[in-house]
């Protein structure tokens, strides 16, 4: 075993296995706020997954599709009958991991090959969200990945739990308490500093201009315009004299 | 495929949920690896880093701005403003989702019983 093998986290855990556990933990503590924050919408989903002609397929599509948005429009498409457009209308919603996962080409190329394995398939935006934050903080390439296993793996594990919540007891009880507001909260908590990036304003600024516009377009597709309209201005500012 | 799909809809919700799922999966891991092994140029790197901020920001914005009643969507708007104000000055997100909540109650009372 190599001194590199050791100082990225493939040998046994010694000593750095108590700083380890901390970090998983400091994950998983970090997601904690946001699953309150999706509770309403997992509710929501449940309920839509209750009343789906084949409710043990809808739930399968927790884990299989693992986004919110695109599994409740697959859902939707689907029981309006046609699979067709139940599964062109999943993919373009979740057609914004296409960014996500390129963006974290340069930030995981240190990482493993398993790792990116089975940290892909649990990348959704605030997985997203943390991975970039926690790349920016000090730690080894073993910190990071022990944090963002910690932090996806409670998304997921909770997530699952709060929709199958969801599809016994419907979704009415949380909707009385209104926490749809705590998901914008908990995703400005993930890139509060960069909203004051001199460099990102303007593609922060762009992009609520267009989320704002095209709020009532189908299939996400206002969310790829925004995407394309942020790489755009990346692209233009990096060129512009 | 066609055929199976429209005429059994069972069968059709699981073949969906596994085609979105495989694609989904497509999506997550191979602009990774093709990035992290062909390596992309600092006009690329910069450009899908824009991006990244820019989807993020949509979805905020998206999930700030609810479909409801105008005192739903203010209480929203003015929550995720205070909000935004916490995470620039630094705070933890439970201080950011505490707070924001806070005000979201406290507004959303208020214009109930003003509108």
């Amino acid at each position: 075993m190599s001194a590199a093998d050791l100082a990225v986290g493939h040998g046994v855990p010694t000593a750095t296995e108590q700083p380890g556990r901390r970090e998983a933990a400091r994950g998983a503590a970090a997601m904690l706020p946001l699953m309150l924050g999706y509770a309403p919408f997992a509710m929501v989903l449940g309920a839509a997954i209750a009343a789906h002609a084949d409710p043990a397929a809808g739930w399968a599509g927790i884990w299989l599709v693992l986004g919110g948005s695109a599994h409740l429009a697959t859902l939707r498409a689907l029981d309006d009958g046609s699979a067709w457009l139940a599964v062109a209308t999943g993919l373009v919603v979740n057609a914004r991991l296409i960014v996500y996962s390129a963006s974290l080409s340069t930030v995981w190329r240190r990482h493993p090959g398993w790792f990116k394995a089975v940290g892909a398939a649990l990348l959704i935006d605030p997985t997203w969200a943390v991975a970039q934050s926690r790349s920016g903080e000090p730690g080894t390439p073993a910190d990071q990945r022990r944090f963002y296993l910690g932090a996806a793996l409670t998304l997921s594990a909770g997530w699952c739990l709060m929709i199958t919540a969801g599809m016994v007891v419907g979704a009415r009880w949380s909707e009385r308490l209104d926490l749809g507001v705590t998901v914008p909260l908990c995703l400005i908590a993930l890139v509060g500093p960069r909203l004051v990036d001199r460099d990102l304003r303007p593609t922060v600024v762009a992009a609520a201009v267009v989320a704002l516009v095209a709020r009532g377009w189908p299939a996400g597709s206002g969310l790829l315009v925004a995407v394309v309209l942020g790489a755009a201005i990346g692209t233009v500012r990096r060129t512009s004299p | 495929m066609s055929a199976v799909l429209a005429a059994v809809p069972v069968s059709g919700s699981w073949i969906a949920f596994v085609i979105v799922g495989l694609g989904s999966y497509v999506f997550r891991l191979v602009p990774m690896i093709v990035g992290g092994r062909v390596g992309l140029s600092p006009t690329a790197e910069r450009s899908v880093h824009h991006a990244g901020i820019a989807a993020l920001t949509a979805l905020i914005v998206s999930a700030a701005v609810p479909v409801g009643p105008a005192s739903q969507v203010g209480a929203s708007v003015l929550a995720v403003g205070v909000g935004t104000v916490v995470a620039i000055r630094g705070g933890s997100m439970l201080r950011i989702t505490v707070v924001g909540y806070a005000v979201f109650v406290a507004a959303h009372h208020l214009a109930e019983r003003v509108l």
